[in-house]
This record gives C-alpha cells, sequence and structure tokens, in this order.
C-alpha cells in the first residue's frame, strides 16, 4: 500500500499547526479530521500561561518556568522550544496577512463580554485592553437584537476597573435583520458576518459616526468580522478615528472562525491533504512502530500508511481520552499509558472557582522532550507516534489558561520531532 | 456503526460547530439552525403536536455533521423529524413531483419522444408561468430528459468480459438525464479489467424522498435496493456509484434512517464504493491502469458535500492529479447551494444562489475550461451559477484512456 510521510489524526489547533509545520519542511501529510476542533468554543487567541501555580500568582511563562512542575509539557519543551513555536506562529499569521502579536514574556490583557478582564498570550490586534486604560472616553457598542450580550453590565464592570473619571457611554447600531424576527436570534456570528459584507461595513460605520466622537475607545462584542484580515478592524478605525477592542465572548467565536480560516489556507498552501468526517478508532502497530491508523469511515473502515504519526485528537472534550470511571482514562487509538497527576489523592476538586488545578484535568499521555509518547517507567512507547495538545498529562489548560499555548509548543515540537527522526533514521 | 445511531441527540454538547458550518444558517436569519433544530428540538418533540416550521430551512446538505466532533447525525434527525410532519400533514403537488424523480422520469421515457416532448414542455411552461405556478424556481433551467435512457444503452454497449465484475448503480440523474457519464465509467471499469454489470431492478436510492418528507416510500426503495445488493455482495461483486449522494444514502443513511429495520444493511456497506473511492483503492495498491494519455486542460474541482461527509477525501481530485496535461485545482468553496432538489423549490432559489455565491465567484474568476465535479445537481447548479461547463471526472479519465 502507498505510504504518506506523516498522518496527522485530528484537526484541531495541535493537528493543524503540526500539519503545516510539518508540511512547510517539505513533508507529505494527511490529516484525519472528525470535526471542527475547539476553534469555535475555544476562541482565537494564543493562550500560552497566566497561572502557573495558583490564583495568586500571575504571570508570563518567561518568568514562570520553574512554578509550572516537572510534568509539565512546557517544562518537557523548555523555554526556547516553546519560543521558537511562538515565533513560527507569528510568521505564519503574518504570512497570512493576518499578524499576531504577543511574547512568552508580557501578558495581554482583553475585555471580556462581561467587561472583566483576562489574560492572553498571542492575539489579533482587535483585542487590545490597553485603550481602555489609555483613553478618557469609552464608548461601548451594542447591536440592536444581538443576544447573550449586555453592552450595559459590560459597562458597569468596567467602571470597577478602569475609575469613574472616565466618560462610558453604550450606542446601538441597527444591523436592520428584520428576518430574525421570529428566526433565529441574532448571534455575534450574524453581526460579523454583516459586517463581513461590503454593504454591512458601510451602514455600521454611517451609524457610528453620528453616535461617537474621535479619539475615543470604542468597545465592541466579538464582531470584526469572521475572515482572517483586518478590513473591518482597520476600516473602523480609520473612519471613526478611535481606537477598538473586541471583547472575549460565549460561542460560536468569530476570532475561532479566523483563526479556523487562517490556518486551513496555510494547510492549503502547503499541501496538506484533509479527510473530513474521517474518525480514527485503531492503529496497527508491529514492533514498537506504527504502521497505519484505522478510519471507521463510512459503511466500511479505510487504513491509512505513513511513517510518522501525530495524534492530536483533543482530551475529555473530543474524545482524545475517554473516561471510563473515576481514575480510569482510556486513549482509544493506540491505547497509549495514560498518566494521572502527581500525588493523585484525589480526582477532583469539588470547589468550582478553586484556587487550585484539578486532578483530573492534569490526566493525559506522558511525553519525553521530543513529544514521543512515555509509560511508567520513562521508557518511549512508540518511536514514530507523538503526542500534541490536550491529549498530554501534567497541565490543567482551563487554570493556567495555557490551552492553544501548549497545543502550539507541543505540535510545533512534534513536527520538528518528526522531521529529525526522519533524517536519524535514513 | 455503534457511534452513528440516530437516537444521539444528547451526544450533542452545544460546542456550535455546526453552527458556523451551516450554509443556510450562513445565508438565512429565518432558520434557527442545526443545534436548535436538530438535537434540541429532537428532545422535545414529545412536547409538541406539530412540527418546528423551520424544518424546511435544512436542505439536508450534511454539513453540520461533518462539523460535529461529536458524532450527531443533525440532518438525519431533522429528516426524521421532517418526515413525521408528514405523517400527520398532506404533501404539495410539487413535492410530490420533486420527491419522485424517478416516477417522473418513468411515465415521460415510456412515451415515444417522451423526453423531447418533456423538455420542450418545461421550455413552453416557463414563459407560461407553469413552472412557477408549480411552486418551483422558474429561473433555473430544470435537469434535461436524455433522449435514451443509460440502461437502454447499456445495452449495447460492448465490453471485454472478464472475470472481475463490478455491479453499477446508475441512479436517476445518470438513468435519465446524464447517461454518457455512465457509459465513461463502463469504459473506466473496462480498462481497469472490470466488467461492468447493471442490475435493472434497482430503484431511486431515495433520497429526494427523504428530503421532500417521504420516508415510508423510501423504506421500502431501501428494502429493494438493499436485497438486491445483498445478492451481488454475497458473489463477491462490489456495487459502485458514480453519484455522491447516492453513494451516502445506499452506504449510510440507509443504516440512520431504517437500523435494525432492515436486515443486511451494514454488511452491504463495506461492498459499496463511490468509482472514485474505488479506483483510488485500486491506485493504492498499485492496481491502477496508469496509462493515461494526455487531456491538455485546465479545470476547477468542487467536492459534493455529500462526498465529503463519506470520510473518504476527495478521491476525484487525487485521480485527476494522475493525468498528465490536466491542471486542477479544488475550489474549496463549501456547499455549492442545490442540495438536490432544495434549490429547484421556488422559495429555496435565492438562498440557494446566496449560498453558492463564494464557488460561483471563484469559478468566474478562475478561467477555467470546466468545472468538474461528482453530483449531478451540483454540476446543473454550477453550471447555473457560474455559465461555465460542468462534467463529471470520470468523465476526463474515460477521455485520457482513449488518448
Amino acid at each position: 500500500m502507498k505510504k504518506t510521510d506523516m498522518i496527522v489524526i485530528g484537526g484541531g489547533v495541535s493537528g493543524m499547526i503540526s500539519a503545516i509545520a510539518a508540511a512547510k519542511r517539505g513533508k507529505k501529510v494527511t490529516l484525519l479530521r472528525y470535526g471542527l476542533g475547539a476553534f469555535e468554543i475555544g476562541g482565537g487567541l494564543i493562550d500560552i500561561m497566566a497561572y502557573p501555580q495558583d490564583r495568586k500568582v500571575c504571570s508570563a511563562i518567561k518568568y514562570s518556568m520553574d512554578k509550572i512542575g516537572e510534568e509539565h509539557p512546557y517544562h518537557k519543551l523548555g523555554l526556547s522550544a516553546v519560543e521558537e513555536a511562538i515565533k513560527f506562529f507569528l510568521e505564519l499569521s503574518k504570512e497570512e496577512n493576518f499578524a499576531y502579536e504577543g511574547s512568552t514574556e508580557k501578558l495581554h490583557w482583553v475585555p471580556t463580554a462581561v467587561g472583566t478582564m483576562k489574560p492572553t498570550g498571542l492575539y489579533t490586534k482587535t483585542f487590545n485592553g490597553q485603550i481602555l486604560k489609555d483613553l478618557d472616553t469609552i464608548y461601548l457598542v451594542d447591536f440592536k437584537g444581538l443576544k447573550d450580550y449586555y453592552a450595559k453590565l459590560t459597562e458597569k464592570n468596567l467602571r470597577k476597573i478602569f475609575g469613574e473619571d472616565k466618560v462610558y457611554k453604550v450606542v446601538t447600531v441597527d444591523p436592520h435583520m428584520e428576518d430574525a424576527v421570529g428566526g433565529r436570534d441574532i448571534m455575534i456570528m450574524d453581526i460579523a458576518r454583516w459586517l463581513d459584507t461590503a454593504e454591512g461595513l458601510a451602514e455600521c460605520s454611517k451609524q457610528l459616526k453620528q453616535l461617537v466622537k474621535a479619539n475615543a475607545a470604542i468597545v465592541f462584542p466579538q464582531v470584526l468580522g469572521t475572515k482572517p484580515d483586518y478590513t473591518v478592524y482597520e476600516t473602523l478605525k480609520a473612519q471613526l478615528q478611535c481606537e477598538l477592542t473586541e471583547t472575549l465572548s460565549i460561542p460560536p467565536s468569530a476570532a475561532g472562525m479566523r483563526l479556523s480560516e487562517m490556518l486551513h489556507n496555510c494547510a492549503r498552501k502547503y499541501g496538506v491533504k484533509i479527510i473530513e468526517n474521517a474518525k480514527v478508532i485503531d492503529s496497527i502497530i508491529k514492533e514498537g512502530v506504527c504502521e497505519a491508523v484505522v478510519v471507521s469511515g463510512v459503511g466500511k473502515e479505510h487504513t491509512y500508511y505513513a511513517e510518522q504519526f501525530v495524534l492530536a485528537t483533543g482530551g475529555f472534550y473530543g474524545s482524545g481520552l475517554e473516561v471510563l470511571g473515576v481514575k480510569k482514562i482510556k486513549e482509544p487509538i493506540f491505547d497509549l499509558p495514560i498518566t494521572l497527576a502527581t500525588n493523585m489523592d484525589k480526582w477532583e476538586n469539588l470547589e468550582f472557582f478553586s484556587e487550585k488545578k484539578q486532578p483530573f484535568a492534569m490526566a493525559g499521555i506522558q511525553v519525553d522532550h521530543t513529544m514521543r509518547p512515555m509509560n511508567h517507567n520513562g521508557d518511549q512507547v512508540l518511536n514514530n507516534v507523538f503526542v500534541v495538545g490536550r491529549n498530554l498529562s501534567g497541565y490543567d489548560f482551563c487554570f493556567e489558561k495555557s490551552g492553544n499555548g501548549v497545543a502550539l509548543a507541543s505540535a510545533y515540537q512534534a513536527a520538528a520531532s518528526s522531521v529529525l527522526g526522519v533524517e536519524q533514521n535514513g | 456503526m455503534a457511534d452513528q445511531k440516530i437516537n444521539l441527540p444528547d451526544c450533542c454538547i452545544a460546542c456550535t460547530a455546526c453552527i458556523t458550518a451551516c450554509p443556510v444558517t450562513a445565508a438565512t436569519q429565518k432558520f434557527r439552525g442545526p443545534k436548535l433544530v436538530g438535537p434540541a428540538q429532537s428532545r422535545l418533540h414529545f412536547a409538541e403536536n406539530d412540527t418546528e416550521a423551520s424544518l424546511d430551512y435544512c436542505s439536508n446538505c450534511k454539513n453540520c455533521e461533518i462539523a460535529c466532533p461529536s458524532g450527531v447525525p443533525i440532518s438525519t434527525l431533522n429528516m426524521l423529524a421532517r418526515a413525521k410532519y408528514y405523517e400527520t400533514h398532506s404533501h404539495s403537488q410539487r413535492d410530490e413531483m420533486m420527491g419522485h424523480p424517478e416516477k417522473m422520469a418513468k411515465l415521460i421515457t415510456k412515451l415515444p419522444f417522451g423526453a423531447f416532448f418533456a423538455n420542450t414542455g418545461m421550455e413552453i411552461g416557463r414563459p407560461m408561468g407553469i413552472i412557477k405556478a408549480m411552486g418551483m424556481a422558474d429561473q433555473r433551467p430544470l435537469p434535461k430528459y436524455a433522449s435514451e435512457t443509460f440502461l437502454s444503452m447499456f445495452k449495447n454497449k460492448k465490453q471485454p468480459a472478464s472475470d472481475k465484475k463490478i455491479v453499477f448503480f446508475p441512479g436517476c440523474v445518470i438513468n435519465y438525464n446524464e447517461p454518457q457519464i455512465g457509459l465513461d465509467f463502463v469504459d473506466v471499469m473496462n480498462k481497469n479489467g472490470y466488467q461492468v454489470l447493471v442490475d435493472e431492478d434497482f430503484v431511486c436510492c431515495g433520497s429526494p424522498l427523504i428530503t421532500t418528507g417521504y420516508l415510508a416510500e423510501a423504506k421500502e426503495n431501501a428494502k429493494k435496493n438493499t436485497s438486491l445488493i445483498k445478492k451481488w455482495v454475497d458473489k463477491g461483486y462490489p456495487v459502485l456509484t458514480v453519484c455522491t449522494s447516492c453513494s451516502l444514502m445506499l452506504k449510510q443513511e440507509y443504516q440512520e434512517l431504517f437500523e435494525d429495520e432492515i436486515p443486511h444493511m451494514e454488511k452491504n456497506a463495506k461492498h459499496i464504493f463511490d468509482a472514485a473511492e474505488f479506483l483510488e483503492f485500486l491506485y493504492e495498491k498499485g492496481e491502477l491502469n496508469e496509462n493515461f494519455g494526455e487531456v491538455k486542460h485546465k479545470f476547477m474541482y468542487h467536492a459534493p458535500c455529500h462526498l465529503r461527509a463519506q470520510g473518504i477525501g476527495l478521491p476525484a481530485l487525487e485521480l485527476l492529479s494522475l493525468v498528465p496535461g490536466v491542471e486542477v485545482t479544488d475550489a474549496g468553496a463549501g456547499c455549492c447551494g442545490i442540495s438536490g432538489n432544495y434549490g429547484y423549490k421556488a422559495e429555496n432559489y435565492d438562498r440557494s444562489m446566496k449560498i453558492g455565491k463564494t464557488l460561483f465567484d471563484i469559478i468566474k474568476s478562475s478561467k477555467v475550461d470546466a468545472v468538474l465535479t461528482d453530483c449531478g445537481t451540483c454540476r446543473a447548479q454550477i453550471a447555473h451559477g457560474s455559465n461555465t461547463e460542468t462534467m463529471h471526472p470520470i468523465s476526463i479519465l474515460a477521455k485520457s484512456y482513449k488518448k
């Protein structure tokens, strides 16, 4: 049977990045995906690290490597590998004319839909909390009929953070979505798609010009387009002569749609072959080497052969890890050994807004610095399989705010290791 | 099939991926969207006597299912709800026609010069407002009937005999509208050492019946086709189609819709192939006849949604890349907007064209010689929306083998 160089299992952030990084280095890559990944639910920003230990310390990864523990994927990778991955991503986004910014050194704070501030790592310039500090007038834009967004609430909470000395004003734009009456509630995605159109953008700008004065900060829901470009942002910024920021919001995330499309465009450009609706259910392993993976397929199974494999199927949510019972977890494709959190006497931490990481969230697959899976004795399990993203053990992405950062750094390392691995073997 | 059973609305974790992927949701605010109409609504049917009206907006294109990370058969849930509604409500005359393209075609092709008169009649009926009055979109041409059916032409087709045999499921579009594609398929299979058999007892796969809510009739078709396919599978012959909606229906939708009601569906499905899927499989095993002659053309390829839902990638695109001279790019622009009979309904026409606009624009600006796609109604929609010639990829392979 014909073989490809690399098969990536999973089409979320980590899967897409490892596929692109390997393809960019000349590998023939096939990506098997089942569903759209967590772009729409996880959003479009790359959180790297904000809370390395508990809620008391909020720090960028560069200054918290000593606090994260030896089990953490970042510890395995080392700071320089994390930085290299970030450099790769920033350059990639620049090539796509949708440049992200950020670094391992500094947290970037962005406003949320309810007017709180959240730290992130890599971001598009449409998310800019700094302007709320810098400027004296803050407009909060609402859209007529928009569901689940309350600009008054956003204002109320921003006042608590940025003080009463500033001028706050809610302004409302009418998107003229008459079809929504008796139909679907207007979501952020709908407004963002309206602004994707030239007519929608012109109309929104026209209305806002009547409502806002220049040199102010304008807070939008996450509506500045669904496409990976800055057309909506640049146009409104220039026409209104104001600084703009979007807020983080509930799914579906427009920023997630932008990131998804940007990565798809890259994958296409570098010749990654994407097979949709392909659920991998099994692997064919001979003498410690994976030869192929099996897709359940529609009606019949399909077997895909490759030299190298990347496992990027996610955690509990993406069914990359299946929970069979308390402390019983299975990785269904390769049946890789699962590592639970060190000294895990408890499975969960019952406090909802806890000060500590959740033990169950730390469970996953343990890897070495190349991202090859290891057993409990620290020996490599499969030489040509690499594990990335939420499949990994040793971190609580939700608590730490490190999800996409670990996905990016581990994915980039897996691609680099696989290229090196082939060179070593050959 | 364990995770593809139909009773899975509770597997929905409300991640909203389907909402972002649904082309109808993008085109109209009137549609409540796949998440609400599919899994959410299906939990509440017990509470309502009547079915959610916005079910009518779902085109069964399956993009929600392709997007779903949890394996919820969202659009199939919609089709079942639609069928339930029609258990207590009557169909319009328009739906009666559109749900039964095979019945219509049989009536017409039985008459002497029936295809000619039907085609002429459609053209005369258009300016007279008859098409529109029947609830069909009069802005687009209706599919033309061929003067001779594929089955009739196949009888006169000479093939080299071979021990290697496959059974062809032509489907309505090939049999009644585009028989030449069927003949091209036979040529391609012959070139690969296969003799093609056709079972004249096959009936419409049922796809148009399902989307118009005729579930009971579709089940009769499913029963008939399934028992015929079983007969061939028992002989060891694979069953191939060149229509991706037929193959999706035979392989998967039968099992989702009629699970435990019709025997042998699951086993059959293992032996049902899209033609390009089968040929790609030969290629991977090193058994494909690669004596392709040069075909110097610039093409764009459009992947039908019902192919993308099959989890086999884009096999026709892989095969086309083997043909010398062929320059082919994947449009990658998503749904064309037609979804079988959906875009032929008067009330759906504008929405259907809006959905396809991204694709049409890409095609128009590409200046390709033709657009290649495996689905009959996609071909009609693309020809209409982008004013570009459309062909089935198998015809290019047939042409290449002849050189």
